[in-house]
């Protein structure tokens, strides 16, 4: 017994750094995605400032759809924070309810992407179409798959909940919202870079 | 997160809102360049506050500040390495 709890104690603590390993590594993590889509983000810039005129491909965008999709995952980025929030003050109801908001919002998300890509894809908007649109859906396919791996690691977070398995692992709804908040945050950039601008 | 402090979550959430109607009207009524100056300039800001206040950064160690800043310098600096042949080509 007394082995176990030293073991637990040791895969929650980087020794040197005080920061939980756990954490460590989803920061670790993070710092490979910003790469990851900067490298993107920065591609489309450079290709975008360095062409004579930028088509008005993005003027066929919905900006409806994009605009309710922010409102909706900024929402669920406070609904993931409030999940956190129920754990710290040991609230397993309010953490059960957050997180199947915060799925259900994810889906919302993922709903309404689908209907977008369809959409363009009958009026003939493919990936091949043109550099714009290879961008657009390599850019926000790449973030839809993410939000598609958050809302995966969400379920699984709130099937443990419900059976009450989560609470020895509860500090995984603030990791598994480290990642949320991310997508985010590049939500927040993929909006402008693509609809607004 | 150290301690037991925290942001108000709700009031970060008002904020966000804001901000984007902010962007959106800017878009609708400023024209282009003022425009898309102020657009990035709030997503910047929204970003931050994800961060700082959902993410709890502001209550983390300075390492978790090198996780996010050492790659977006990388990230800034392979783009604009790639401006004198694409961007500033005459």
């Amino acid at each position: 017994m007394k082995d176990a709890l030293n073991m637990k104690i040791e895969s929650m603590t980087l020794t040197g750094t005080g920061i939980p390993s756990g954490k460590a590594g989803v920061w670790c993590f993070l710092a490979s995605e910003i790469t990851v889509f900067g490298g993107l983000i920065g591609s489309y810039l450079v290709v975008r400032l360095g062409s004579g005129g930028w088509p008005e491909a993005s003027a066929h965008l919905s900006f409806s759809l994009a605009l309710f999709n922010t409102l909706v995952l900024l929402t669920s980025s406070m609904t993931m924070v409030l999940a956190f929030d129920a754990v710290e003050k040991g609230d397993s109801k309010k953490l059960r309810t957050f997180l199947f908001l915060t799925i259900l919002l994810g889906l919302v998300f993922l709903g309404v992407k689908a209907f977008e890509y369809a959409g363009k894809l009958a009026h003939g908007f493919t990936p091949g179409a043109g550099v714009f649109w290879s961008f657009y859906y390599g850019m926000t396919g790449l973030h839809a798959l993410h939000v598609l791996a958050g809302v995966i690691v969400n379920i699984i977070l709130f099937m443990e909940a419900l059976g009450n398995a989560l609470k020895p692992n509860e500090h995984r709804v603030e990791l598994a919202g480290l990642y949320w908040h991310f997508v985010d945050i590049v939500w927040i950039f993929l909006f402008p870079l693509l609809y607004l601008t | 997160m150290e301690g037991k402090q925290h942001p108000n979550y709700f009031l970060i959430w008002v904020w966000l809102m804001v901000l984007v109607v902010v962007s959106v009207v800017a878009s609708l009524i400023l024209p282009k360049s003022l425009a898309s100056f102020l657009i990035f300039a709030v997503a910047g800001i929204k970003a931050l506050l994800v961060i700082l206040n959902y993410m709890h950064l502001k209550y983390e160690k300075p390492l978790i500040y090198a996780f996010v800043i050492v790659p977006l310098l990388f990230a800034l600096i392979l783009t604009l390495l790639l401006f004198p042949d694409f961007v500033f080509h005459g």
